[in-house]
């Protein structure tokens, strides 16, 4: 008996000692956020006060940001940014996965493997001449332009293609034989049936854009239509580095993704499962 | 129904697609030139790029972030799934915690550790190989050194990335039948010869997914580079994607970056297709 409690001790102390290593770094980042002496900072990193909050604490670093760096306006950016990608990206993913999936329509084979063979190119190739198109069409410097050319993700309908696949279509049908029309079909039926897969593969689509910031960087100019991220790059490469400051926008910029993920774990697991078994 | 998915497809992914093609031989620049217009220079860009040793600095970069980091994080995280697979109290937690780096923005993990990184021997590294080896080992100058910079970010970058493949190893690890351990347990295996004979076998499929999947992703690596570096110093972080970056949004060139983009996508379809075949022996 003795010998299990001593191996499950040390096995807890090993699991405890690795989840500090992925604690402490972030700890830095809430921990420092408040220190207002930038030359503290400086001075703690040379101990362990890093991770302590020691010294001059205040919150005067989150004043100058939601004052002076005007971070709230690139949160709404970021925000409105993540909920277009969301619903929008929502509605056109699955209603081309769902008609890939159940219509019969000319040209159906042609698309699905053109949809697979999409999914292997890579956002950073195309970016460019997507630059270039952007440009002309005039969408420089909107919110529109920072979600619309991502809306359709080739991986995004096929994974919304095979879940639809495996949702078993007796309803559907008998729903046809009652007269429904499809988009009735797909809006009461299918789409309560597969929260899980939508959850899952929205999670996937939409987090990128909170992160982003090449694109962002380039297709935006000046503060109107900035996104957090472009504004935490921004302050951060503003020299000096004021650390506090700094420190306090980002723990802004990740509170809200932690959050929800804290909320959503289970489909943030299920979603990562579900992009890797897509081979 | 299926109209906007494919009008949206169409337009910003295959025609932009296509011309990253075309572009490429030409000498596109983002505002065109009002007299001169853009011109057809046929394989010009790619005469320059491959005798530009920024290109080659860049894909040499790239290859070095990939052969360090891919297998870092695809084994380290073995191990940690192995951990907290077991049915103890608490384990919910230390997923969490040892998944939540990959949540956490990029950016804002190069802000963070870009202060650990500090090049002097105020750093927070430094001051810990200060202390661990008496002033033996000097100040490390980590980003700011051409031999230790991208050391430095493939360092962040695994502490960031391992808890993706840690997950997946999980739900391989979940689907290993337990009648298989218990054979092996009255067999008198021990946990070692477990792992070896009975655990990575049954994980091969998902082992050789993870380190193909990873290696597409680590091509693209940019944020760290462009928060951190800049890619320098002299050149050592650049990556490819920086350069795509740096050649069509900088300096507005958009004939040549997309000679970059055209040679960074045959080297991701080329390993995309390696994976793809190993996906399919594995099937039949």
């Amino acid at each position: 008996m003795k010998r299990r409690t001593v191996k499950t001790a040390a096995l807890y102390l090993l699991m405890i000692v690795i989840a500090l290593i992925f604690i402490l770094p972030i700890c830095i980042l809430f921990v420092n956020s408040f220190k207002l002496s930038n030359s503290q900072i400086l001075r703690d990193m040379n101990s362990f006060r890093i991770f302590l909050p020691v010294g001059e604490l205040g919150l005067n670093n989150y004043v100058y940001i939601f004052e002076r760096v005007d971070i709230m306006h690139y949160f709404k950016n970021s925000v409105i940014i993540f909920l277009a990608s969301l619903v929008l990206g929502a509605i056109v993913n699955s209603t081309l996965g769902y008609a890939l999936s159940r219509l019969e329509f000319k040209g159906r084979k042609f698309i699905i493997s053109l949809v697979i063979s999409l999914m292997i190119i890579p956002t950073e190739a195309i970016m460019i001449p997507l630059l270039l198109m952007c440009h002309n069409m005039g969408l420089i410097n909107t919110l529109t332009v920072q979600f619309l050319p991502f809306l359709a993700g080739p991986f995004a309908i096929f994974l919304f293609y095979q879940g639809f696949l495996s949702l078993p279509s007796a309803i559907e049908e008998a729903a046809v034989i009652d007269g429904c029309s499809y988009i009735r079909i797909y809006t009461s039926i299918v789409v309560p049936l597969s929260k899980p897969t939508f959850v899952s593969v929205l999670i996937l689509c939409s987090l990128g854009s909170w992160g982003d910031v090449l694109w962002a960087t380039m297709v935006t100019r000046g503060k109107a239509v900035r996104p957090i991220s472009v504004g935490m790059a921004q302050i951060f490469q503003t020299l000096p580095v004021q650390w506090g400051q700094v420190f306090a926008f980002a723990v802004v910029m990740t509170i809200p993704i932690l959050l929800f993920f804290m909320i959503f774990q289970k489909h943030f697991i299920a979603s990562t499962i579900a992009s890797g078994v897509k081979g | 129904m299926a109209a906007p998915g494919v009008i949206l497809l169409t337009v910003f992914v295959i025609v932009p697609f296509i011309f990253t093609f075309i572009y490429s031989f030409t000498n596109r620049m983002l505002i065109e030139n009002p007299i001169v217009g853009t011109q057809f220079v046929g394989f010009g860009n790619y005469k320059s790029l491959f005798n530009d040793s920024a290109f080659y600095k860049s894909f040499l970069n790239n290859l070095t972030f990939t052969v360090f980091e891919v297998p870092l994080v695809c084994t380290l995280s073995l191990p940690l799934a192995i951990l907290v697979n077991q049915k103890i109290r608490g384990v919910g937690f230390f997923r969490l915690v040892y998944y939540s780096p990959v949540v956490i923005p990029m950016l804002v993990t190069s802000v963070m550790w870009s202060l650990m990184f500090i090049p002097d021997e105020t750093g927070f590294f430094n001051s810990i190989l200060n202390s661990l080896t008496n002033g033996a080992v000097g100040p490390i100058r980590w980003l700011r050194d051409p031999n230790t910079a991208m050391m430095s970010i493939i360092i962040m970058s695994t502490w960031a990335g391992v808890g993706y493949q840690m997950i997946i190893y999980l739900g391989g690890l979940q689907s290993i039948p337990g009648e298989i351990y218990e054979s092996a347990r009255i067999d008198g295996a021990n946990a070692i010869k477990t792992f070896f004979y009975i655990t990575i076998p049954q994980l091969k499929n998902t082992i050789i997914f993870l380190f193909l999947s990873t290696t597409v992703m680590s091509f693209k690596m940019f944020t760290q580079v462009f928060a951190l570096t800049g890619g320098g110093p002299m050149g050592s972080t650049s990556t490819v994607v920086y350069m795509i970056y740096s050649a069509g949004y900088t300096d507005q060139r958009i004939g040549y970056a997309s000679s970059i983009a055209v040679v960074f996508f045959v080297v991701v379809l080329l390993i995309s297709l390696v994976q793809q075949k190993f996906t399919n022996m594995e099937k039949s």
